[in-house]
């Protein structure tokens, strides 16, 4: 017998409500968090979530920049026309996305900021949620972990992580045509590349029976048994769905995210980690226009493409950026660093066109209920170790693991 | 084919291996130790990043006492300094790609001539040199910050306009000639580039770098609970807030006071912008408005670099953070989890040793805990018995076995002048460093040390050019020059080329085998069908077979 609660009605609404929108998530309606890919937007340098993710219009201790208040669905949103790209997300998508304001990152240094709002933690030891996705889904890929950005923090799990490198160089080992690295002389023959295989899969054996008791060394073991394979396949992927592409100026986020489509797609990776830069700005802040431009355009661009590949409906995007800004403008016309920062998650088995979490008239984070997303004074703000916690919990990675003791964000889940 | 028995805490035994060295019996510990063989492997690897020479092998193997006679010398090679330099660099943070902020010094004006990797290869190891001079020198390791001079090579004294004691291609001590105090790596330009600071931050990013390098104290591992209600982009209300603000305070009342020091160091500044050199960097006049408080180390009120360096040296924490940091970098654990028993153990022999660095690798390199093995204790231990070559030191093993160094000539200029030679291991913008799980000291700050597929990518492509390499210079030099392959091109007798496998196991992963030994099998296995897939030709032969030793766990751990 069907309990029927308030959160089956949303589900239900919900799943409707996708199917109008976009057939292709009609299967996923009630599914239990079946296991998603994940893909971070990491923007570095800290947004002004004022631009159009967390409205304040006419606010007196907020310097805010020129726009409207808009309601898109359930969102609202500071739209101007030199930030079109954002309506049209959420036009286009907003049905699949919750907006999270209030994330309280507890410091205003960069990298102290980027491993708080990855991790969920204050260590750069541990993992980032994204690492410890590809660990708990998809350790069997040949790159579970594909890093295209700079910041990824695997902790534990590096064996399970690929980097492409900041030029794309990853591709050059792949295929070193058209990049600088002179072609290796030798390429093993079909033949050799089995002998070889063989040879080393043995050695490996070996030392694993003679120094394997301990699990550190089993760890580096199987790591080095695993990346065998990876390699393997990774050559193997290069060859057939053409790679990583070229050799590039991977910050390019169409880069990125062209890359780690097909890498998601061709069941190279689980998940993904893209990032942007330049948005630290203490002098000009108005380049936030353009920044949230650029952003919204590709993040337009990710789910389409997503949607294309048949990816969305099993994928979740989560977007941020480790620090917000001030709400006053400093001398220099800029803004500065700010404990506060929002984040978007759409995809797969979100709860979306809503708004969770929120600040007050400074920017400061307000309490909320982690089950439901409203406000609430008897809530809790809203902390880095929530959200990741909340995020894992969505892709269907059981948080308690990794976030013992730490509420995750329910609000997220449809 | 075991490895070695346990020593235990009761029993005295001498270690055993399969390869004929004195064997003992398995005693009531659960933890075991590498050979003095393998000890000699793992000591090698990790001071030089190369494998003990055959006659160093043949030495310790005969006569285990000569082992810490062999660690002195490799206490004195150019290799350790390069060891040193990376291992400081982990904490410093200061060797950046040409190409990355805040690298990309031009090669213009009196760097003319040179290439950009060559110019910023030399500026950002700047520090890092004065380091391995201190230890190289047998100097006391405080001397790091206390040094009445400075090191540099031409192009650095040319960046930042140091008078050299010696004119020559080499690195030797100097002065800089704007008239700052000399206090060691605490007056160092490229430091100070790196982490460099805004009016608004008032050098306090300087100070955390430096108390998070030199004193493993790190302001930023405190949580706080931040005050929305300050303005943060009001200078005032700031500064009003680390003064009362008990959140505020907390750090800020040490932070700011340590800051004081830097205030004389140019802000912050766009290299590639320079347009003639000697960069002023030192700027005095500076140093009243970048600076909120009287500078104080700790509570202990003093001005100058001289003052401050002198306060570090004498502050225990700085020589703990040293033996930390030693023994973090050569056993390959995290900070966090070097054991704080062993930690002081190391920091008292440290002292005693008038600080001296060569004694403190000496002692971390012949302890229990660096030929750890393996264990089935349940209770894990943080160490790892098997290690992974990290990405300088991979390039000089391959380099000093087979003689081939990874390079590629980039004609690129991206803002900073011809880009030129790199050394692909040990570049992170163009090269595979951070791929084989090395850093870029800017973004990725903390070393990978297990492999991974890109890892295992970079090996394979270093493994695909130093094997034909090898092979062919081997073939075509005489007997005395040859590196690796003694045996003829023509030769097929299996005895012969059983032999060739044992000499390549000792010399590629320092083992003593026999010709009947099973790892002899699978390689003879492997040589032989690889000869018949090349259709009889050896030199293809050879390099399959290369091609698989040089990818083998052996060779990318230790």
């Amino acid at each position: 017998m069907i309990t029927l609660t308030r959160r089956n009605l949303l589900r239900a609404g919900s799943a409707a409500l996708a199917t109008a929108a976009l057939p292709e998530l009609a299967d996923t309606a009630q599914a239990a968090a079946p296991p998603r890919n994940l893909i971070v937007v990491l923007n570095s340098g800290g947004w002004d979530v004022t631009y159009a993710l967390d409205p304040k219009p006419g606010a007196t201790r907020i310097d805010v920049p020129a726009g409207a208040q808009k309601l898109i669905g359930q969102i609202d949103l500071l739209s101007h026309a030199a930030r079109p790209s954002v309506d049209a997300f959420f036009q286009r998508y907003g049905a699949l996305t919750a907006l999270i304001r209030g994330v309280q990152v507890r410091s205003f240094i960069h990298n102290d900021c980027t491993k708080r709002i990855l991790t969920g933690t204050p260590s750069d030891q541990n993992a980032d949620f994204a690492a410890i996705t590809a660990h708990e889904l998809g350790r069997d890929l040949p790159v579970p972990y594909l890093v295209l950005g700079n910041s990824a923090l695997s902790g534990p799990y590096a064996a399970l992580t690929g980097r492409a490198g900041t030029t794309n160089q990853i591709s050059s080992l792949l295929n070193p045509d058209g990049y600088f690295i002179a072609t290796a002389p030798y390429a093993p023959s079909e033949a050799e590349e089995a002998l070889v295989r063989r040879y080393l899969t043995a050695s490996t054996d070996r030392v694993a029976s003679a120094r394997g008791r301990s699990a550190a060394n089993r760890k580096q073991v199987e790591a080095f048994s695993r990346s065998l394979e990876q390699n393997a396949l990774l050559r193997k992927f290069a060859q057939t769905r053409g790679g990583f592409g070229k050799p590039d100026y991977t910050p390019d986020l169409k880069v990125q995210i062209e890359v780690a489509t097909t890498a998601l797609e061709g069941g190279l990776c689980h998940a993904a980690m893209l990032e942007t830069s330049g948005w630290d700005t203490h002098q000009d802040n108005s380049q936030q226009d353009m920044l949230h431009e650029n952003l919204f355009a590709n993040l337009l661009l990710l789910a389409q493409t997503l949607e294309q590949k048949a990816l969305l409906s099993r994928s979740v995007v989560v977007v941020l950026s480790e620090m917000g800004r001030t709400p006053k403008l400093n001398a220099g016309g800029g803004k500065d660093h700010w404990p506060v920062t929002s984040a978007l998650v759409f995809g797969a088995g979100v709860r979306g066109d809503r708004v969770i979490g929120g600040t007050d008239e400074q920017l400061a984070a307000l309490s909320v209920n982690l089950q439901s997303g409203a406000i609430d004074t008897a809530g809790k703000q809203l902390q880095t170790g929530n959200l990741a916690a909340g995020v894992l919990k969505l892709v269907g990675v059981d948080p308690s693991v990794h976030f013992s003791g730490v509420e995750a964000l329910d609000a997220l889940i449809a | 084919m075991g490895l070695l028995a346990a020593v235990g805490v009761a029993l005295t035994s001498c270690e055993a291996s399969h390869d004929g060295e004195p064997a003992a019996p398995e005693t009531q510990t659960t933890r075991t130790f590498l050979s003095p063989t393998e000890h000699l492997v793992r000591v090698s690897t990790a001071l030089r990043g190369k494998r003990p020479s055959v006659g160093e092998l043949r030495r310790v193997r005969e006569q285990t006492s000569a082992l810490p006679a062999i660690v002195d010398e490799y206490l004195q090679s150019p290799e350790f300094g390069e060891t040193l330099r990376d291992l400081h660099n982990e904490s410093l943070q200061v060797r950046v790609a040409a190409g990355i902020y805040p690298a990309g010094f031009p090669a213009r004006d009196a760097l003319a001539g040179y290439s950009a990797q060559e110019v910023n290869v030399a500026i950002t190891e700047a520090p890092l040199r004065l380091i391995q001079w201190v230890v190289e020198h047998d100097r006391p390791y405080s001397e790091i910050v206390t040094a009445r001079y400075t090191v540099a090579d031409r192009i650095v004294a040319s960046t930042w306009g140091i008078t050299l004691e010696r004119a020559g291609d080499g690195w030797y001590r100097g002065q800089y000639a704007d008239g700052r105090p000399h206090a060691g790596i605490l007056s160092d330009s490229m430091l100070f580039t790196r982490h460099s600071t805004t009016y608004a931050n008032s050098n306090r990013g300087r100070a955390n770098a430096v108390a998070r390098s030199l004193l493993c104290y790190d302001f930023l591992a405190r949580e706080i609970s931040v005050d929305a209600t300050i303005n943060l982009a009001d200078p005032k209300e700031v500064a009003n807030a680390v003064r009362v603000n008990p959140a505020c305070a907390s750090c800020h009342q040490t932070l700011d006071p340590l800051a004081s020091y830097f205030g004389a160091f140019h802000p912050i500044f766009v290299p590639a912008d320079i347009q003639t050199y000697p960069f002023r960097h030192y700027l005095p006049a500076l140093s009243a408005p970048f600076t909120v408080s009287e500078p104080a180390y700790f509570g202990h009120k003093g001005a100058g670099l001289e003052f401050l360096g002198s306060m570090i040296a004498a502050d225990p924490r700085f020589s703990l953070c040293a033996a930390q940091r030693f023994y973090a970098y050569l056993n390959h654990v995290n900070l966090r989890d070097v054991p704080r028993a062993r930690a002081a153990e190391l920091q008292d022999i440290f002292v005693k040793s008038d600080l001296s660095a060569k004694t403190l690798a000496r002692t971390i390199v012949l302890s229990d805990d660096f030929r750890y093995a393996d264990s089935d204790d349940a209770t894990e231990t943080p160490l790892t018995g098997l290690r992974k070559v990290r990405p300088p030191a991979l390039s000089r093993l391959i380099e000093d076995l087979t003689g081939f160094r990874w390079t590629a000539n980039l004609d690129l200029d991206i803002g900073s002048g011809n880009i030129g030679r790199i050394d692909l291991l040990s570049d992170s913008l163009f090269g595979f460093e951070v791929l084989l799980g090395g850093i870029d000291s800017v973004n990725v700050t903390l070393p990978a040390h297990t492999m991974n597929a890109s890892a295992s990518l970079v090996l394979r492509g270093i493994a695909s050019r130093a094997a034909p390499h090898v092979v062919a210079s081997d073939f075509a030099a005489s007997g005395a020059e040859r590196r690796l392959l003694t045996v003829s091109e023509t030769e097929r007798a299996e005895a012969s080329i059983r032999a060739q496998l044992c000499d390549l196991h000792l010399r590629l992963f320092g083992e003593f085998v026999e010709p009947a030994d099973p790892r002899i099998d699978d390689a003879y296995a492997l040589f032989d069908e690889a000869l018949a897939a090349a259709g009889g030709d050896a030199r293809r032969a050879w390099t399959t077979t290369l091609f698989a030793l040089l990818q083998d766990v052996r060779l990318a751990h230790f």
